[in-house]
């Protein structure tokens, strides 16, 4: 007997899939059965996810897309309908390349802002104009943002990625509230996941590793695959359906003071 | 009496709930300057005892340029308290019905704004030490639907609050986040659908607090020596109604 997969016929979209953490959701997604498009800065990063996806016998579509600029956050979409037929899922998780550069509150400067700024909350809003119809005729469909803890205790590293990412839980909880009655589900997660960034950095100091592991009661950071884009594969399935509005920690215990 | 040891600096962007803090502080004896980017109003408009300073919050360097101008009239700040919702951001609308120009100058103008006025007050307590507090509307803690540029935006600013609390803390900057019942900062928000608390009580104490009389006093508090202790903290003064786990 062949055991039904969880997202089997959906079509979801998943922003800044081209690695890391987008990268483990995107081949999650298609591993329960969704059509994915990959939407990626570049596409030869978003064709390794591809080729990932399709080595497991994934159904996936590349497209290069700027989320920050609107057209392509809604060409990545019309992507996902002339390809797939429909929406059901978005997967808000590209972040900027400076997101977990060390920055002082007084040295911010406008530009340092406004490119973080553009890539966490401009391209959600973008995305969610484009995607609500389609989200809406879905009758199950799913707004997801990777927020991150940082949102949560307030990170010192870095006070923009900080601002950004509660940003985002606000926005989660108020379109959880717009969007409720059209049956879409809207929640944010905030991940501990091993990226190549983490693990690039915790070799060249195997001390702080040692440090942070400590702290955590798992252990351990996520897998991208096995346990952060499961997570959202399970917010995304019916299973979850009656889950909206909320910031889910995905870090094996590292922040429990909610 | 005030316990402040210098001037308290009050800037609003945006909805004016300025004038009702200050007026409070000044009658408690604070030395106030309020610097506001709303519109030019009578001198008698401007509580007693209150510096009015025109003020732009579409830069860095404008904002500084106010804190200059108060520094000059009321002296060195020992508390700055901070509060920016534009009026862009209070027109209840479906997300898919925003503009990009609704949404940036409703979301993105908030956030920078808020920057701009930690950054400002960095610049005249980082070796002095002293208190910050923004004030919002308690709003986004459970999230207003067709307010969702508000809703971001406001936990944006909390966000920054929290990072910059953690960066500054060693220096002697306490910054902190009072999350007020909206109808006590407006009567524009009695007119919009705000999210309630289910519950056969759903405000313990019946009522949303008084502005000038009961979070005014919770304001100073926090610039008081007692209140030292607090920093990067989120104060939710709604009478009791959303109850934060």
């Amino acid at each position: 007997m062949t055991a039904t997969r969880l997202l089997e016929g959906r079509t979801a979209i998943v922003t800044g899939a081209g690695g890391g953490i987008g990268r483990g959701i995107a081949q999650a997604l298609a591993a329960e059965g969704a059509h994915v498009v990959i939407a990626a800065r570049r596409a030869s990063t978003g064709n390794e996810t591809l080729a990932a996806i399709q080595a497991e016998g994934g159904s996936a579509i590349v497209v290069e897309t700027d989320v920050a600029q609107r057209p392509a956050v809604e060409a990545a979409i019309a992507a996902a309908l002339a390809s797939f037929g429909g929406l059901d899922i978005v997967v808000h998780n590209a972040a900027s390349g400076h997101s977990s550069r060390p920055t002082k509150g007084e040295d911010i400067t406008d530009r340092d802002w406004d490119e973080q700024s553009a890539i966490a909350l401009d391209a959600a809003f973008y995305l969610a104009r484009a995607a609500f119809a389609h989200l809406r005729d879905s009758g199950r469909g799913r707004f997801i943002i990777l927020s991150s803890a940082q949102a949560l205790h307030g990170g010192s590293m870095n006070p923009i990625y900080a601002s950004v990412k509660s940003a985002q839980r606000g926005m989660a909880k108020a379109l959880a509230r717009e969007w409720g009655p059209h049956n879409i589900t809207v929640n944010a997660v905030a991940p501990a996941g091993e990226t190549d960034a983490a693990k690039l950095y915790f070799e060249r100091n195997p001390q702080i590793r040692a440090q942070i592991m400590s702290l955590v009661p798992m252990r351990r950071l996520g897998e991208l695959q096995a346990d952060i884009g499961a997570a959202v594969v399970a917010l995304c399935s019916h299973h979850m359906r009656f889950v909206t509005g909320q910031t889910l920690p995905v870090d094996g215990g590292a922040y429990t003071a909610l | 009496m005030s316990e402040q040891a210098g001037a308290i600096y009050v800037l609003t962007s945006g909805l004016n709930i300025g004038s009702t803090i200050c007026a409070s502080l000044a009658s408690r004896g604070a030395r106030v300057a309020w610097l506001t980017d709303g519109p030019d109003e009578p001198a008698a408009q401007t509580p007693a005892g209150v510096i009015r300073i025109g003020a732009s919050f579409a830069s860095r360097a404008a904002l500084e340029q106010a804190f200059a101008t108060a520094r000059e009239l009321a002296g060195d700040a020992s508390q700055v308290v901070l509060s920016a919702l534009p009026h862009a951001a209070l027109q209840a609308q479906d997300i898919v019905s925003s503009s990009d120009d609704t949404w940036h100058a409703a979301c993105g103008a908030a956030m920078k704004s808020v920057l701009y006025g930690l950054q400002a007050s960095h610049a005249r307590m980082a070796r002095r030490g002293g208190s910050v507090v923004v004030v919002g509307p308690t709003l986004s803690l459970a999230g207003a639907p067709q307010l969702v540029a508000l809703s971001t935006a406001v936990e944006g600013q909390r966000g920054l609050v929290k990072s910059t609390a953690r960066q500054w803390g060693t220096l002697g900057m306490r910054v902190n986040w009072v999350a007020v019942a909206p109808r006590a900062l407006a009567p524009l928000f009695d007119g919009l659908s705000l999210p309630v608390k289910a519950d056969a009580v759903p405000v313990a104490m019946g009522r949303a607090p008084d502005l000038g009389r009961e979070i005014v006093p919770v304001i100073e508090f926090l610039g008081s020596a007692a209140g030292r202790a607090m920093t990067g903290a989120t104060l939710v003064l709604d009478g009791g109604e959303w109850m934060l786990p």
